[in-house]
């Protein structure tokens, strides 16, 4: 496990650079640092199926059918939304 | 209801208790040559915790900005008077957002990260006003919901059962939309009109003279971000793109690809930043 971001206190000083592998030392001082979001590399999961995500976008552009531009936009969301589900 | 009426209304948003102090002093200043930049970070400074979650979020990887922020007059003068007070306002609403929409702060956070990329993009000067003037842009929503909970209830319920726009349903109900609410605010507390107008505007980017740019850059952001699905701004429809918008931003396929991906990125960090 290995940071996706560095870790910067309040003064703009890096504590945990990015790459950094994740100890168990290492998480409990960012415990007891009270730090922000920490950020850990990999994929997220997406949280719903993609036909669920596709039928949820066709609802979001009805009306706007047979717009050129709206028409542009939708296959770029479908092609996005496809390529997070690899 | 006499359009008067409620803009007396909304111009008191800023007496509410849960706007700081200083935020309400800071909001009632104009750019006055008579104060220094020194002297209002020194007096921003005086609200701890404000400067404690204004320096938080300036020095975010997630906003980006150039170099470590340590103080508030630093961040005035590396980002300016408008986009300092912009970001204070909006970690001052934020709790306001999260109470009165939920999800209106992760739809506004989302934008403001698009609004940031596609100024970039495009080479505008000030990319952090923009994405500050996409942070409040439905700021009019907060504000109508607060002064107004259940005639605002009725414009949510309306943009729902008949699966109109929430701009339209506002409109009858209020005979203005959020945006003329969000525009009534933003020229009470002085902010110059490179914020104003996308503030006004975004759903009407014609009538922006000033910012017409930055207008069509918002307005594009919030297509966006409601295209993609994330959070909620008053109904689930995508409002379709000003045809002289499109034209004049002329973003590529590839432009619009990398913008999504910021808005990806957003979505998974808009819960974490600032709280």
């Amino acid at each position: 496990m290995r940071l996706a971001k560095a870790i910067l206190n309040e003064a703009g000083i890096t504590l945990f650079g990015e790459g950094a592998t994740v100890t168990e030392q290492m998480i409990e001082r960012m415990r007891s640092m009270n730090l922000g979001p920490v950020y850990i590399e990999g994929a997220s999961v997406p949280k719903r199926p993609l036909e669920d995500e596709l039928s949820m976008l066709d609802a979001r552009f009805r009306g706007s059918e047979g717009e050129p531009h709206m028409e542009t936009l939708k296959r770029l969301l479908k092609e996005h939304i496809q390529s997070l589900y690899g | 209801m006499d359009i008067h009426q409620i803009r007396s209304q909304i111009e008191q948003l800023d007496s509410l208790p849960t706007i700081p102090p200083v935020v309400r002093k800071l909001l009632g200043t104009i750019d006055s040559p008579k104060l220094s930049l020194s002297e209002i970070g020194g007096f921003v400074s005086k609200d701890q915790a404000l400067t404690a979650r204004l320096l938080k979020m300036v020095n975010s990887p997630f906003y980006g900005f150039p170099g470590r922020i340590s103080s508030v007059s630093q961040a005035l003068i590396l980002l300016g008077l408008s986009v300092v007070k912009g970001m204070l306002l909006g970690v001052s609403v934020f709790e306001m957002m999260e109470k009165t929409m939920v999800g209106l702060w992760e739809h506004s956070i989302c934008a403001a990260m698009a609004a940031r990329t596609i100024a970039n993009k495009k080479g505008l000067g000030e990319p952090e006003e923009v994405m500050v003037s996409a942070l409040l842009h439905d700021i009019g929503k907060v504000a109508l919901k607060i002064r107004f909970v259940e005639k605002y209830e009725s414009a949510l319920s309306i943009a729902e059962k008949e699966g109109v726009p929430i701009r339209n349903s506002e409109e009858r109900i209020f005979t203005v939309s959020h945006a003329e609410a969000g525009g009534w605010l933003a020229q009470k507390w002085n902010f110059p009109k490179t914020l104003l107008e996308p503030i006004a505007y975004h759903h009407r980017p014609n009538l922006a003279k000033h910012a017409p740019i930055q207008t069509a850059v918002v307005h594009l952001s919030d297509i966006l971000v409601r295209a993609r699905g994330v959070g909620f701004a008053g109904d689930d429809l995508v409002p379709r793109v000003n045809n002289r918008v499109w034209d004049c931003l002329s973003l590529s396929e590839s432009d619009i690809r990398d913008t999504l991906m910021v808005i990806e990125d957003a979505v998974q960090e808009a819960e974490e930043i600032i709280v």
